[in-house]
């Protein structure tokens, strides 16, 4: 192999690393973009479950505390 | 698009559809949607000892609500039909009460306060943030019971609005909170000096498990970690366990148990130690620490008799920690 071979094999090799790194930081920077972080909760529209009329409420609640 | 929810130590990343730990806090196209706002299981009038919290308007009722879900899984749970259900249950049905109808109610009940209780408030914590706003406002006492498994920011927020937090320490070990409450025992420490810092009423309860935490060196810990953090004035409250949800096999708590634990914890310089879910008489009145005269007779959740002027003892003048008006 001459030296022009030689360092042209070396600056392909190189270029390839860089830009699989390149690739693999950028695909890392997008999913954490996608990460959304939240501490307060937009309340729903619906309950999903049974809604009931509201009792009487002045009984003792059946549950402890 | 996944989201995080950053209210409680849990830190849950939540696929779309999914909901987080608690089963009420769902990702809804990559927004974090709370199911159960203005939806509470239970709407019911307690009175305050239930709670229980001693020193804080003795003898008054209390509006309490809960919404179904929590952000902990004790193995123990007393109120695990509601605690560990899913909104969409049939056979829990949830009333539409959005916080102005609450704060409406706990008036027209002539209620002087109102409590988030029975499952975890922390997991419904819009609605219970929200309602404890529009209740301050309107000259109502807001109180939570928790076990107060919360990050610091939300919690630092929520403080503002809240009068009284009765939390739960269930123990001094982070194997305890590890291993039958999928927890861990730090932030419920941090929230506990923090809710002090912020001038809250604050009581603590400790659920006394045979076998799990009834050891007196343990109880000892506990005792000591609430007077080094919290003062000698923060009343404890060592409750009765009964059999319940993953824990059928182990005994209740006996009442000698109870007894033991509240002489660990006078004897550690705590003011006012409780015993509570067992038929004891001692054990759940307040005496005085000054002059060790009886200052409030309870029988169950009944106050027989307030003998307290203005919040100081009537014998010797003595200041009792507490809201007493």
């Amino acid at each position: 192999m001459t030296r022009r071979k030689f360092i042209r094999k070396l600056t392909e090799t190189c270029s390839f690393i860089v830009a699989g790194a390149s690739a693999f930081t950028q695909g890392a920077s997008a999913q954490k973009a996608k990460l959304c972080k939240f501490v307060r909760a937009v309340p729903m529209r619906q309950y999903p479950g049974p809604v009931k009329p509201l009792h009487d409420i002045f009984e003792q609640g059946k549950w402890s505390d | 698009m996944k989201v995080q929810c950053e209210l409680c130590p849990k830190m849950c990343l939540i696929q779309p559809g999914q909901s987080g730990e608690c089963r009420v806090r769902i990702n809804v196209d990559g927004v974090l949607r709370t199911v159960v706002y203005g939806y509470p299981c239970s709407i019911n009038i307690d009175p305050i000892e239930k709670k229980p919290v001693f020193h804080f308007l003795p003898g008054s009722t209390i509006l309490s609500i809960a919404t179904v879900g929590c952000n902990l899984h004790c193995k123990n749970c007393q109120n695990w039909e509601i605690s560990q259900a899913n909104p969409e249950e049939q056979d829990i049905p949830a009333y539409f009460c959005p916080p102005q109808r609450l704060v409406a109610l706990t008036k027209e009940y002539r209620c002087p306060s109102l409590a988030y209780t029975y499952t975890d408030p922390i997991v419904y914590y819009e609605y219970t943030y929200d309602s404890a706003k529009l209740a301050k406002e309107a000259g109502i006492r807001n109180v939570l019971v928790t076990a107060a498994y919360i990050n610091e920011q939300p919690w630092k927020k929520l403080l503002e609005h809240v009068d009284v937090a009765r939390i739960d320490l269930k123990a001094i070990t982070e194997d305890f909170y590890r291993e039958v409450c999928s927890a861990t025992l730090k932030p419920v420490q941090n929230a506990l000096i923090l809710a002090k810092a912020a001038g809250v009423h604050v009581e603590v309860t400790n659920l006394v498990i045979p076998t799990l935490n009834d050891k007196p060196e343990e109880i000892r810990q506990l005792a000591r970690w609430v007077k080094a953090n919290l003062g000698g004035e923060t009343p404890l409250h060592f409750s009765g366990f009964y059999p319940r949800y993953k824990m059928l096999h182990l005994p209740p708590t006996s009442l000698k148990t109870l007894d033991m634990a509240r002489q660990i914890g006078m004897s550690e310089g705590l003011d006012y130690v409780y015993i509570g879910n067992v038929a004891s008489t001692e054990g759940q009145n307040t005496y005085c620490p000054g002059c060790k005269k009886l200052l409030i007779e309870r029988s169950g959740y009944t106050v027989l008799q307030n003998r307290l002027k203005d919040g100081l003892c009537p014998d010797c003048s003595k200041e009792i920690y507490g809201v007493w008006k």
